[in-house]
């Protein structure tokens, strides 16, 4: 073989090798920069400062000798959000590779990942004008991060399979999605405290509402979800609601009208499939609920502990009950019987469209199987817990018991 | 010491042994018909009021055990050989289809398989009377229970192999006297751990112990009980299986019986409301839900009548919601009662005995280590008027919804009320087999 022949074969090759070479490189540059990260490193090695909610409440209170200074909060705020989002990055580094890669859960790892840089980036608060442009990034981060637990739900459902054992998928979302909830209330907290610096009015403080009374909230949510049946099944059961707490007591209410609103689709849902089923078809459903107004078919009761310092809210229904046990309907993903609703998911071009079905997530009666694990999360989360008890064939009782948080006691943190 | 408590313990004892019996019996004895009451007659009296019983009672129905004398404790090779055998639990379908033979064989089998299977149960549970700490096993009551577990033991062990029919009515009839002879364990158990439990550190240990000791009876009871139903062909039942068992059938009987103590007790007493699968029948052998419904009526009545006592507006009622399906039975009691706080909630499972106030007063006649608020069992007393008993009700029942593959547990919401769901088994279930 000539030189030149032999040169140009090796040029060949190594063109060749070149062609090939930005494919590979592009996937690996973009995942390697997932593999180290300094600062990350040192933020997720410190500790969590939690946040009392009682000492916050008094800290808002406008009796308080010192007044809330925001510029204070905003700098205390930054740290303890880059210390969270470093943990939170830490769980998402902590996954196995395979389900890490998923495109869902990528990229709300990239998006962790983006809002940690701009945090640390983001210069020291020395002057109003700086609190003022932390208090945008703060409204962008919470608007941007609305719809993480349907993110998390799709991208889990699709990489179910990757995770070897569920305990680990369980792990992950657990510590996840209660680092998520801690950030938020952080960050509405302080948002909130903003807008009452021109309001003034005594009945919040921060995010959290001195005044909250269950019956309102709860009825509320019987409301939007009465709605939110209708739409779906055009017809809506009747709720009794029982209360013995005519107290009323500081809450952060997003909470609360959360967990409600999740039990109460379950209950209505199960109710209106349950007799469909049994009376075949809508008219016999709407009739039957007519018919049946001062039985209810889904009741809910609201009794208030103080010597356990906590209230407890009941939903109980005759929705048929749920032939699992307790352990599975409490897992991620566990969905009932949506067997059509699946097969219908497999078909669709599930990146094109998951924006659309986030924001749709909310507007459903019915979704990924995250509503009772969520709750049960956040109930703990309050020092309470979310008991199902199961009437066999005939319905669920749903126990829901959340801590006082203006006790002093301080069992719960934030 | 021990000496003397000994000799002073089983005459003062009795009139109060006596009355602290197992409520579903006297009930029981009310509404079932002549036949069964001799089976289930705990404190041999069959007109459900409670009387002193004299003392000689006891020496009658321990009569058949006179002659034989425990010697010793420690040297019983048979109860060792035995303890280290495992039994053999029955599965319900076993027992339902063991068929009834022309020639009365199926009693034969039956009668073969509780000859090699009672002395192994009997050796487990002396075995764990020897595993107690020193201490709390020389109670006097303890050790009068475990020797007389030796001696069942022993009667039963050194029965001939049953070959013959009349050998096993012979055998029948043993069954028979050990079932009356032991009708009493319950509260001698009771009050000898009530004693000791000052010596005993671990709350644990004394749950393990009671709930396997009080589960072995139940099951011993419910075998034994349906053996000797074997021979009366009683219409719809196949031994003790009851087949065509109704939860409201039952929970009304028991209901009745409640409330008419509950009157006798406080004048008043809730109604009972059923709802559910009011209609369902199926296989069932009553005895474990013989004890635990009315139990648990008695607190729901007992918190009803307690809390709306000084309301005007009447008793709220009971209500009982009766859900069946293919593997097990629940029953959901609620009550208006007031509910309870966490910290009454979570000792209300103990068998009582981590009551932060230890009783120092020997007299044991003193049922009240827990003041009127707790949600007690209710034991039928003679003319006390208070509401006590052992704090067994509850622990007990939860051991038997266990072990028959089921739970019990409570909800309460304070100010308002508590529901007791009460689950069990099906004899029929495939994916839960119950054995006994």
């Amino acid at each position: 073989m000539s030189f030149y022949r032999y040169l140009s074969s090796t040029i060949k090759a190594t063109t060749n090798v070149h062609s090939q070479a930005p494919a590979l490189s592009g996937i690996v540059k973009q995942l390697s920069k997932f593999s180290s990260h300094d600062e990350l490193i040192e933020y997720s090695q410190r500790p969590i400062e939690y946040c009392y909610p009682n000492r916050m409440i008094e800290a808002c209170s406008p009796h308080h000798s010192t007044p809330i200074d925001l510029m204070k909060t905003a700098i205390d705020l930054h740290e303890q959000l880059l210390v969270r989002l470093a943990h939170c990055l830490t769980h998402f580094q902590s996954i196995p590779f395979l389900p890490g890669v998923n495109p869902t859960l990528l990229s709300l790892h990239e998006r962790y990942l983006k809002l940690f840089e701009t945090f640390a980036h983001f210069p020291q608060i020395k002057t109003k004008e700086d609190e003022k442009k932390f208090l945008e990034l703060i409204n962008i981060f919470v608007v941007q991060n609305n719809d993480v637990i349907g993110l998390l739900s799709t991208g889990c459902s699709e990489a179910q399979k990757h995770f070897k054992t569920y305990k680990i998928m369980k792990d992950f979302l657990d510590n996840v999605l209660q680092i998520r909830l801690s950030m938020r209330l952080l960050a509405e907290h302080y948002l909130e405290l903003h807008k009452q610096q021109k309001d003034n009015s005594s009945e919040w403080r921060g995010a959290i509402c001195m005044n909250f009374s269950p019956i309102k909230a709860i009825q509320q949510c019987v409301n939007d979800v009465s709605s939110l049946c209708f739409e779906t099944y055009t017809v809506v059961p009747h709720v009794q609601i029982e209360n013995t707490m005519n107290e009323s007591l500081p809450y952060f209410p997003s909470i609360i009208e959360y967990i409600l609103r999740e039990l109460l689709k379950n209950s209505m849902r199960a109710i209106v499939e349950c007799s469909k089923a049994s009376l075949g078809n809508v008219q016999n459903v709407k009739q039957y609920f007519e018919e049946n107004r001062d039985k209810p078919l889904c009741q809910i009761v609201i009794a208030s502990n103080p010597i356990d310092e906590n209230f407890t809210i009941a939903v109980k229904d005759q929705g048929g009950g749920i032939d699992e046990s307790d352990e599975e309907i409490f897992k991620y993903m566990f969905t009932g019987d949506v067997m059509k609703e699946e097969e219908e998911e497999v078909h669709m071009d599930i990146l094109a469209d998951f924006q659309e079905r986030m924001t749709q997530s909310s507007k459903q009666m019915y979704g990924y199987g995250f509503g009772l694990p969520v709750c049960r999360l956040y109930a703990k989360f309050f020092g309470g817990s979310l008991t199902l008890r199961q009437v066999s064939r005939i319905g669920v009782d749903a126990y829901l018991r959340l801590g006082f948080i203006h006790t002093n006691s301080e069992r719960i943190k934030i | 010491m021990f000496g003397t408590k000994l000799r002073r313990l089983p005459l003062s004892f009795s009139p109060v042994i006596r009355q602290q019996t197992n409520i579903a019996s006297d009930f029981k004895n009310h509404n079932q018909d002549e036949q069964t009451k001799k089976i289930t007659n705990e404190n041999g009296n069959g007109n459900g009021t409670n009387r002193c019983i004299p003392p000689t009672e006891k020496t009658i129905r321990d009569k058949h055990l006179a002659n034989i004398t425990v010697t010793s404790f420690y040297s019983q090779t048979a109860v060792e050989e035995l303890a280290r055998k495992q039994s053999t639990r029955l599965t319900p379908l076993t027992m339902m289809y063991i068929g009834k033979t022309k020639d009365s064989s199926h009693l034969l089998r039956s009668a073969q398989y509780l000859h090699k299977d009672l002395p192994i149960r009997f050796a487990h549970r002396i075995d764990d009377f020897r595993n107690l700490p020193f201490i709390v096993a020389c109670n006097p009551l303890l050790l009068e229970l475990h020797e007389r577990f030796i001696k069942i033991f022993h009667t039963l062990n050194s029965f001939p192999s049953i070959k013959t029919l009349e050998q096993e009515k012979a055998y029948t009839e043993l069954l028979q006297n050990t079932l009356t002879c032991s009708s009493d364990t319950l509260p001698l158990l009771a009050e000898g751990f009530r004693e000791s439990k000052r010596h005993i550190k671990q709350e644990t240990f004394v749950r393990n112990f009671l709930d396997r000791a009080l589960t072995s009876r139940l099951a011993i009871k419910m075998l034994i009980e349906h053996h000797i139903e074997l021979r009366n062909d009683r219409e719809n039942y196949i031994g003790a299986i009851c087949m065509s068992f109704s939860p409201k059938k039952l929970i009304q009987s028991s209901a009745e019986y409640v409330k008419k103590v509950c009157r006798a007790e406080y004048g008043v007493a809730p109604d009972v409301k059923i709802d559910g699968h009011v209609h369902s029948s199926f296989p069932y052998i009553t005895t474990p839900l013989n004890y635990i419904i009315p139990e648990m009526l008695k607190n729901a009545f007992r918190a009803t009548v307690e809390h709306h006592r000084y309301s005007d507006l009447g008793l709220p009622s009971v209500t009982v919601t009766i859900a069946v399906n293919e593997d097990e039975l629940v029953l959901r009691i609620k009550d208006r009662g007031g509910g309870m706080p966490r910290a009454l909630l979570d000792k209300i499972f103990d068998y009582h005995f981590s009551s932060n106030h230890l009783s120092h007063d020997p007299s044991l006649l003193s049922y009240t280590d827990f003041d009127n608020h707790f949600h007690d069992q209710l034991v039928t007393t003679d003319n006390t008027n208070r509401m006590s008993g052992y704090g067994f009700g509850v622990p007990t029942s939860r051991a038997y919804c266990e072990y028959l593959n089921g739970s019990l547990t409570i909800e309460t919401m304070h100010g308002l009320g508590s529901d007791v769901y009460v689950r069990v088994g099906l004899l029929t279930s495939e994916n839960r087999v119950v054995r006994l």
